[in-house]
């Protein structure tokens, strides 16, 4: 160490190496200094505008019942929904029902088909929005085929509601000329899940 | 050596103390010439610690060198400062000449010197005067020309005692001095440096130690509202959440309802004799394909099923034209009639009387 020192003293060309060094480490060490200043302003603005959220939102009083609100509407929407533990079930279950409301009305169907959509399935809105059923909820898809009567297509049409359930028409094709058939698809909401006791 | 009137400050050194050395410098440039009159110096080194008085001439400079350790012996027993403010030797303190050769009287012995442009390019001190052969000597390494050259030295009155000036006759410096200017120069531009890097970096740790202080304290005030805020933040949280779920729900189970689509368009076809011949409805798109009367002119439909407000953008589909025939396609606002639309749960959104079926227009 000392041998260096000394060699140091005796090199003005090494000292002002090893000055011209520190001075670019110390200029290096400047400029994380400023970037560290520059990161500190974004975090101080971030925090302003959080703070000033805060406060906006910590003056709103009227969140707890707007989630009780919405969250009673919610659980009105949920309780609309056909329950059922299995996708089978829900197939099973959505076919009987209609098989049961067809022959109520009389109607013979030609065709009888249940599906049940794939979990998360993404449906468009009116709006144009793409939603994302929530996982634990299924859309089971019916299709049915039957001859043509107005009062029939009526009847099957009205009992639908009967079942105080989400079910509805997405898809109806009515043939009055020569072949007189009515197809229909409809799609049911269900939850997967226990039933409830009735 | 003599104490500079009395006051300590000034020491004056006898001439047979010191050595002289001439160190032209006119082939260097001007801002060179400290630096190698320095260097010039330090390689000369006549004694093993040497003190140095340095005159700058036009054509070089007038050094002389003495032994440092040997006169700090004689001050100290002479009861003088060993390190006075000013050493001067006692040539310094003599009348300068012009040109030519000199004998100068000393305080002890005598000096030659050789002055050319009044600079003192050569001298040497002899104890006596010298002898011719000695003058010659002194004359040829003075490097005075052959033709000027005198066989004898000048006739010298010490009988008088030198004549001693006040100030020097030129301007004196140590080499020490020399080296102290240089050093602090390097001292100068090292300091500035510093200084250039030093200011920065103390502003830049001020400001980021008071940035610090300010989200820190942000911080603080973000704890405590968001404590203060906590229940209101985890409702709206919530209520987002669930106003999510319920608007899928919605989007989910939003669509025309068929039978009240049926009816609708039932009221709306004009009693004509027209009736419907082929009704498809996917999603919000509605076609209808009707037999007309003939002659019937096609607006009268698209204006009938416009009426309601709840069929849009009514345009007949010209694919599928037949005679007696008009095929239409209409997008379906809404899931109810304008006049009916409200949010609607199964079960209590049918009308219960008054249903037209399909096909009532027959």
């Amino acid at each position: 160490m000392n041998q260096w020192l000394d060699e140091l003293r005796r090199k003005p060309r090494l000292q002002a190496g090893l000055a011209v060094v520190l001075a670019l480490l110390w200029l290096l060490g400047l400029l994380e200094l400023s970037d560290a200043l520059d990161a500190a302003r974004r975090e101080k603005a971030r925090l302003i505008d959080e703070v000033a959220r805060l406060r906006t939102v910590g003056a709103e009083q009227h969140w707890p019942a707007t989630r009780d609100q919405t969250q009673a509407r919610l659980a009105d929407h949920r309780a609309l929904a056909w329950r059922e533990e299995s996708e089978g079930r829900m197939q099973a279950m959505l076919q009987d029902w209609l098989r049961e409301q067809l022959a109520a009305v009389g109607v013979q169907p030609r065709e009888l088909v249940v599906i049940v959509l794939p979990a998360r399935t993404v449906l468009p809105s009116e709006q144009g929005r793409k939603s994302e059923l929530p996982a634990d909820m299924r859309i089971a898809r019916a299709r049915v085929s039957f001859e043509f009567k107005p009062d029939a297509l009526h009847q099957v049409l009205a009992r639908l509601p009967a079942s105080r359930r989400w079910i509805w028409v997405s898809r109806m094709s009515v043939d009055n000329d020569s072949q007189r058939v009515v197809e229909l698809e409809l799609e049911a909401l269900f939850v997967l899940g226990a039933r409830e006791s009735s | 050596m003599r104490a500079g009137e009395g006051r300590g400050e000034l020491q004056c050194l006898a001439r047979a103390l010191c050595r002289f050395r001439w160190v032209p410098y006119d082939a260097v440039p001007p801002a060179e010439r400290r630096a190698y009159v320095r260097l010039q110096l330090l390689a000369w080194s006549p004694f093993e610690d040497n003190g140095y008085a340095v005159a700058s001439g036009r054509d070089g400079a007038m050094a002389f060198a003495w032994d440092q350790r040997a006169f700090e012996q004689r001050a100290q027993a002479a009861g003088l400062p060993t390190q006075p403010a000013r050493m001067l030797p006692e040539t310094m303190l003599l009348p300068a000449h012009d040109e030519g050769l000199v004998l100068q009287a000393c305080s002890t012995g005598v000096e030659g010197q050789f002055w050319r442009g009044r600079q003192l390019v050569s001298s040497r001190w002899w104890p006596e005067a010298p002898d011719g052969a000695a003058w010659l000597n002194f004359q040829r390494s003075a490097g005075v020309p052959a033709a000027a050259q005198v066989p004898e030295p000048p006739v010298c009155d010490r009988s008088k005692g030198p004549r001693w000036l006040d100030e020097p006759w030129a301007p004196v410096t140590s080499l020490s001095a020399m080296i102290e200017h240089a050093r602090l120069r390097v001292h100068a531009i090292a300091a500035t440096l510093l200084a250039a890097l030093l200011l920065p970096t103390l502003w830049l740790l001020h400001a980021n130690w008071a940035m610090a202080q300010q989200v820190d304290a942000l911080e603080a005030e973000k704890a405590q509202l968001t404590s203060q805020a906590q229940p209101v933040l985890t409702a709206r949280s919530q209520s987002l959440a669930a106003l999510a779920s319920l608007d899928t729900l919605v989007a989910a189970v939003s669509h025309p309802d068929a039978l009240t689509l049926l009816s609708h368009v039932a009221t709306l076809l004009p009693g004509d004799g027209s009736r419907i011949r082929k009704l498809e409805m996917d999603g919000r798109r509605l076609r209808l394909v009707l037999t007309v009367p003939a002659g019937r002119p096609r607006i009268a439909y698209v204006r009938a099923l416009e009426g309601g407000g709840w069929l849009q953008d009514v345009r007949e589909d010209t694919q599928d034209a037949t005679p007696g025939t008009v095929a239409l396609v209409a997008e379906i606002h809404g899931n109810m009639p304008p006049a009916t639309a409200t949010a609607r749960a199964p079960g209590a959104s049918l009308p219960r009387t008054g249903v037209v079926a399909p096909g009532a227009g027959r």
